[in-house]
């Protein structure tokens, strides 16, 4: 497993760039960066989640796990912690992608939901891979 | 001359313009001053964004840029585009995930001199009857859907009609606070749960309510048409349409996905995706847009209901002594079907307003009767520290600028950048020797709101009124502010 991500300034709302050594790895950076974002506090992973998703592009991919998360996280009131259980394929003109991602319910005595990201965004989303390196900026409207 | 390696040609003292090169329809023009452009403080990729506007089909004359211009995704923040409705596009990054997204303001009897010595329990007292922060969910009770179904079909006469609200709160809303053709026909289950339970929330980020002081006044006879008068209690709300907007234009993206190579439109960045205006799915887009905008009024106008009970029960007045009324009502996220003269004809368009609000001159039937002598009202909150500008629109606005104007002071610093720059400070102190009171949900949002993150709103309304693009009315001062 070999992911990364860092800031990039941005004035008015969240940026990163992400990079992974394979797609599942770029998913699972993603993944990383809008626990950073969204959630400070201690998560258990007391329960499972599956997340199966379709989408014509790798990008879509991303936006789309992404915005599911945000969507379980502001609005479900379910933190999540990690994913234990990843697999994406690539059919002809189709991704599809299943995770596993463990977390629990929202709890106000140990969770703060830091960041009301409005959504995740496709602006200069354009995975690219270099010297075997999957990478990509990300945006999130906040 | 080159800027930021971007070739700008200067068309007056305050207005720039991009010609047109490569694939652009039209040139990009933006409102900035010589010292703007000196120190450097817009984003490459502010100009980029306004070049990338420039590629939308059907757009017509200019891809414009207001002065609180600011680097977005898709379309810049402060960015105008009016796109020809029989052969152009709709583009969901033209208005944003916060679909209309707009400012509320009202006016009281009061004189700073009535509440004075009750600010602090004033601001208390909203920041616990109004829901702020993240996620934050409805003071009044969650409603089915089948009534969210209602309440898109009227827009703001919903709370009107639920108590929460005057006939004279819908006369000054914009569009009357209604699309009244919208449809929720394509709304999915998820904007909808979304829905049920954030009416009358105020949110996080750079949403807000202000107690404020009208501080100077420019246009004694607009003022007086307007209610206004020297130290009178206002109040300022800045609000959206909330996760119902966000989910709306997430969708519809995701669909136009799908969809958008059928279209046969090359576009410089994915996030401007668009639809043909009179296509179904750009029409599916308007329509859902519509009833989010209707989310939108409704919840500023529970908001401001939500407001005016906090001050009767901290001032002990009766309704009729507080006198608190409605201004104005205007949206700074939005597209909207609209007539504008191209070349001496009257010609239907679709006008994108991402961060830009409009501002139409004097005799406009859009406008209430009550201001039609004078032009529309414009809110322009600046940052919680300074002040903010009523300003009103003029024929100008009308010629140049497709009757728009700017809809802030614009972000000077990122949220980084903001963090770091106030380690070591109290902010709240700080504003607090300005005579300010803060409440807050978070340290963060104090810090990445401040003061200094800010332009200074100031220069942003005088390039405007340099170019007579609009004219002020009065400034505001801040005395109280609530963050989410």
């Amino acid at each position: 497993m070999v992911w990364n991500y860092n800031y990039i300034d941005h004035t008015a709302d969240i940026a990163a760039e992400i990079t992974g050594s394979t797609p599942e790895d770029l998913v699972l950076g993603a993944f990383a960066l809008l626990k950073n974002i969204l959630i400070e506090g201690d998560i258990k992973s007391f329960e499972t989640r599956k997340i199966e998703l379709k989408a014509s592009s790798l990008e879509e991919i991303i936006v789309d796990v992404l915005s599911e998360l945000n969507y379980l996280a502001l609005v479900k009131r379910w933190v999540f912690n990690e994913i234990t259980d990843i697999s994406i394929k690539k059919s002809k003109d189709t991704w599809e992608v299943f995770l596993d991602v463990k977390g629990e319910i929202f709890n106000s005595a140990k969770h703060i939901l830091k960041e009301e990201v409005k959504a995740i965004t496709y602006h200069n989303l354009n995975i690219k891979i270099e010297d075997n390196i999957y990478k990509t900026s990300i945006y999130f409207d906040v | 001359m080159l800027y930021n390696e971007i070739e700008i040609e200067k068309i007056s003292d305050n207005l720039w313009e991009i010609p047109k090169h490569g694939n652009m329809l039209v040139p990009g023009r933006i409102y900035l001053s010589e010292d703007m452009l000196r120190k450097n403080i817009i984003h490459e990729d502010t100009l980029k964004q306004l070049i990338n506007v420039a590629h939308l089909p059907g757009i017509l004359k200019y891809s414009l840029a207001m002065p609180d211009v600011h680097w977005g995704y898709g379309f810049p923040i402060g960015g105008v585009a009016a796109i020809d409705y029989d052969t152009g596009v709709v583009s969901p990054g033209g208005v944003g995930y916060d679909i209309n997204c707009g400012v509320r303001l009202a006016v009281t009897n009061l004189k700073f001199n009535d509440v004075k010595s009750k600010i602090p329990n004033l601001i208390n007292t909203l920041y616990a009857n109004i829901p702020v922060g993240v996620g934050a969910r409805s003071a009044i009770k969650k409603i089915s859907k089948d009534e969210l179904k209602r309440l898109l079909s009227v827009g703001s006469n919903w709370a009107v009609n639920n108590g929460m609200g005057i006939d004279s709160d819908i006369e000054f809303t914009e569009e009357n606070g209604v699309f009244k053709n919208c449809s929720s026909d394509f709304i999915s289950d998820k904007a909808f749960e979304r829905g049920l339970d954030q009416v009358g929330t105020l949110g996080a980020g750079n949403h807000f309510i202000e107690l404020g002081i009208v501080n100077e006044i420019y246009n004694e006879s607009a003022a007086s048409v307007l209610g206004l008068f020297n130290n009178q209690i206002i109040l300022l709300i800045h609000t959206g349409s909330r996760g119902f907007g966000y989910q709306i234009c997430e969708d519809s993206i995701r669909k136009l996905m799908k969809s958008f190579n059928k279209f046969g439109i090359k576009l410089p960045d994915r996030q401007l995706i668009c639809a043909p205006i009179k296509s179904s799915e750009g029409q599916e887009y308007l329509t859902s847009m519509q009833c989010a905008a209707n989310y939108a009024w409704t919840n500023r106008q529970v908001i401001m209901h939500l407001a005016k009970k906090s001050l009767l029960q901290v001032l002990g007045l009766t309704e009729k002594e507080l006198g608190f009324s409605l201004v104005y009502d205007i949206s700074h996220n939005i597209a909207k079907v609209e007539q504008h003269l191209i070349d001496g004809k009257a010609k239907t368009v679709l006008v994108h307003r991402k961060g830009a609000t409009r501002a139409f001159a004097a005799l406009n039937t859009s406008i209430p009767l009550k201001y039609r002598s004078i032009g529309q009202p414009v809110l322009v909150p600046g940052d919680m520290g300074r002040c903010s500008y009523i300003t009103i629109g003029t024929q100008k606005a009308m010629d140049d600028t497709f009757g728009s104007s700017c809809h802030g002071a614009g972000r000077n610093l990122s949220r980084t950048k903001a963090l770091e720059q106030s380690k070591g400070r109290n902010i709240i102190e700080e504003l607090s020797n300005d005579g300010i009171y803060l409440q807050a949900k978070s340290h963060k949002t104090i810090a990445e709101e401040m003061p200094d993150a800010y332009k200074n709103v100031t220069d942003v309304v005088d390039i405007l009124e340099a170019e007579n693009v609009t004219k002020k009315v009065a400034k505001l001062k801040p005395i109280g502010v609530i963050k989410g």
